[in-house]
């Protein structure tokens, strides 16, 4: 490997409970398994971001060994999961105490002073963001030019897009200091007919695009409770495909925007029209909406 | 029992519509608080000034059988090194010394640590945690560490909520101080206080010199008292619920201890004048024995006419020099009409703060002050010397850590930090120092001959009020 090795550096961030954790170490075993050297980094203070690549085996947090105060080895706090996946988790302080935020800024600060990226010389560092960015820890992944991408995963939902959309204020104030731009939306978790509908709208308000669209499926909790991603666990089912589908995406589209966030009224009153769209839909009044 | 129940005292700009940032003329002043509100100004530059954590420890400090965690970095700890010299090194205390694994993980481990270490190594009777910054911004838990060790070591430890940065007011942190103490030591529900025999003189910034000049003034009154919480003791904060009444000895930094005792505990609070000069000393006093009825006209008679007697004969050694007074409200109200009967010329003022308490008197100086011109704001050297600079006064008469920069420029500096003025004798001692530097000002006139301009021209060309601003909000 070359000296200018290119690290592509990804950060991917979503509301809690969007399926972000899901969404990510799926790509990341997408890329394993085409070959590339990859690493995931949980940034969220539950540390559970790449259970599924590890198998649920134990793995210190980088601020458990910051915790501890002796002198940490990269080896101490990282494990190598499916197809060789180097996985890495932040953690935090227990619930309820001390600075979380505070602790992602630390942790990224020790895997530097560790020479992570020249140690393990990745092709791929996904970084697996608390999505909602409450301060400027949670941050981080964004800014100083640390990551080159960003992604964000969001459903259908108005909380997940609401997320988003503060996301992309995020990405506004730092893109033009040197931060991370967006490459675009990854639809997960997609039930309702007009779902699809929705977040492309959004999108296109928003100057961005969709990158992929995950519908829900039994496949994805299935893997998930053997403790396994579903290229792991399922690699011949169409779920698999979606999610190798989508790295290739990432792969070869490195296109990035900075977003055009919509204001606080400017987002209410989208919404406000799609919940009179749904309900006119529901109550079968024919208009022009695409989308069912 | 209401200011109590909430966790630490409210910021005196919230309760009290304080502000420290203004520049005009009294009058000016006047006409803005009478309008009802005091506009709150902000300074696009600033300098140094004490924070609500510097006041707590200057009043804990003084607290008998007590120790001090100060719960931060250990810079936040620098400022305990000034109050160690005063005290001789007998104050206790420590510094939990948090770092960035601390900020990360919480801060509640070293705390306990700390506490254990304290009460191991020192036995106090009492332990204050003095927060800091990093605490207050992380919200890191004092309380279940405080009340955990509460039990297990059978001592009172008290949180003090200083944060440094939610008021600009720094004497707020006697407010926090005082909060703490009571909310610990007084009971939390009202009760039946049996009413004994003595008074609460509620001392948080004097002097022990003040306090010798007051307690011989009280003599006379034959009451006994109960001094507190400056260099107080566990008892005498407890006790402090049976007095007959408080009675400040300074209502700007007293005003919430009486407060909190007469409207929990039923104990009257009698607000009178700072008994800085001769008529509001009378007043004082007048004010403590017609409560008790007791009679003490000679005694006064025969203080004030020594008093009297004494200016009348320093006044011509005083005529029309002109005076620059910086010192807290109070003080330098009480102190512009002092100076003015010794035949001073009063050329401007600068006070650290002003709030709604200050209306009454502010209004009664303006017929004969309204165009005096008056800073608020603690520190701000530079707005000091520049008003210093185009009012050319002969005397600095300060209270602050400015003093000797203004030294630097030329004037005659009367530092009155550690002179007491309290009382008939505290006009002794002002004169006395007045007179010292009316006689040899060869030292002021060294320095500026010899000290560089500590601001360049172009900054001394602007206003005094220059950096002061009205928030767009």
């Amino acid at each position: 490997m070359s000296i200018e090795h290119k690290i592509n550096q990804i950060a991917i961030y979503g509301k809690g409970g969007i399926g972000k954790s899901t969404t990510t170490s799926n790509i990341s075993a997408a890329l394993a398994e085409a070959g590339y050297r990859v690493i995931q980094i949980g940034c969220d203070p539950k540390s559970d971001s790449t259970n599924t690549l590890r198998g649920g085996n134990f793995l210190p947090t980088v601020l458990d060994s910051i915790r501890d105060g002796e002198k940490t080895r990269l080896e101490d706090i990282s494990v190598s999961g499916f197809k060789g996946v180097l996985c890495i988790e932040a953690g935090g302080p227990v619930p309820g105490v001390g600075c979380a935020g505070r602790g992602i800024n630390a942790a990224v600060n020790l895997l530097k002073d560790l020479k992570l990226f020249e140690e393990f010389k990745p092709d791929y560092v996904l970084y697996d963001v608390l999505g909602d960015v409450v301060c400027g820890g949670f941050a981080v992944p964004i800014r100083e030019g640390l990551t080159d991408r960003v992604y964000v995963v969001s459903s259908s939902d108005f909380m997940a897009i609401y997320a988003a959309n503060n996301l992309f204020k995020a990405i506004t104030k730092y893109a033009p200091s040197g931060g991370a731009q967006l490459g675009g939306i990854i639809a997960n978790g997609l039930i309702a007919p007009y779902a699809k509908s929705l977040v492309d709208d959004f999108a296109s308000r928003t100057g961005t695009k969709v990158i992929e669209y995950i519908p829900r499926s039994l496949v994805v909790s299935q893997s998930e409770l053997y403790g396994q991603t579903v290229i792991e666990a399922n690699p011949q089912s169409p779920h698999a495909d979606i999610y190798r589908k989508l790295a290739r995406t990432i792969e070869e589209d490195k296109s990035t925007v900075i977003p055009k966030p919509l204001n606080v009224n400017e987002l209410r009153d989208w919404a406000k029209e799609w919940g009179d769209q749904i309900l006119q839909a529901q109550e079968g009044i024919v208009n022009q909406f695409e989308g069912i | 029992m209401a200011i109590l129940k909430s966790r630490t005292a409210q910021i005196r700009e919230k309760r009290l519509q304080a502000t420290g940032a203004f520049y005009g003329s009294l009058l000016s002043l006047v006409n803005e608080i009478k309008s009802g509100d005091l506009p709150q100004r902000i300074r696009t530059f600033s300098q140094d000034t004490a924070s609500d954590l510097l006041y707590a420890l200057k009043l804990l400090n003084t607290f008998k059988n007590a120790a001090i965690v100060i719960h931060g970095p250990k810079g936040c700890a620098a400022a305990q090194t000034y109050f160690n010299a005063m005290n001789d090194g007998e104050i206790k205390w420590a510094v939990t010394n948090l770092n960035e694994r601390d900020s990360i993980m919480g801060s509640d481990r070293k705390l306990r640590d700390t506490i254990l270490n304290v009460f191991k190594s020192f036995e106090p009777e009492i332990i204050f945690v003095i927060t800091t910054p990093v605490v207050a911004i992380n919200n890191d838990d004092v309380e279940s560490v405080v009340e955990e060790l509460q039990e297990q070591l059978n001592i009172k430890i008290i949180p003090i909520y200083t944060d440094a940065f939610k008021s600009k007011i720094g004497i707020t942190g006697y407010d926090l101080a005082v909060h703490g103490l009571l909310k610990s030591l007084l009971p939390e529900e009202e009760t039946d206080n049996l009413q004994q025999d003595f008074i609460n003189l509620i001392s948080i910034a004097e002097s022990q010199d003040d306090l010798t000049e007051l307690l011989r003034i009280l003599s006379a009154l034959k009451i006994a008292v109960n001094i507190f919480p400056k260099y107080a003791s566990v008892r005498n904060v407890i006790h402090s619920k049976h007095a007959k009444f408080s009675i400040a000895v300074n209502h700007d930094e007293a005003f919430y201890t009486g407060d909190v005792l007469q409207s929990g505990f039923k104990v009257p609070y009698h607000a009178v004048p700072i008994p800085v000069g001769i008529s509001q000393t009378e007043e004082w006093i007048n004010e403590i024995s017609s409560s008790i009825g007791v009679e003490v006209n000679d005694f006064i008679a025969k203080e004030i006419s020594s008093v009297k007697d004494f200016i009348e004969n320093k006044k011509s050694r005083f005529f029309q020099k002109k005076i620059f007074i910086s010192h807290s409200p109070s003080y330098a109200f009480a102190l512009l009409e002092i100076l003015t009967e010794l035949g001073f010329q009063v050329v401007g003022l600068k006070v650290p703060y002003i709030d709604i308490h200050h209306t009454e008197k502010l209004a009664a100086l303006i017929e004969k002050y309204g165009e005096l011109s008056i800073i608020v704001g603690e520190g701000q050297l530079f707005e000091e010397i520049n008003l210093l600079k185009k009012n050319k006064p002969d005397i600095y008469l300060g209270h602050t850590i400015n003093s000797l920069a203004i030294a630097g420029i030329g004037i005659s500096v009367v530092d009155v930090q550690y002179v007491s003025l309290m009382g008939f004798k505290g006009i002794y001692h002002l004169v006395a120092k007045l007179e010292k530097v009316i006689n040899n000002n060869s030292f002021q006139k060294f320095l500026s001959q010899n000290k560089p301009e500590t601001y360049l021209d172009n900054w001394l060309k602007k206003s005094a009020n220059w950096h002061i601003k009205l928030e767009v909000k």
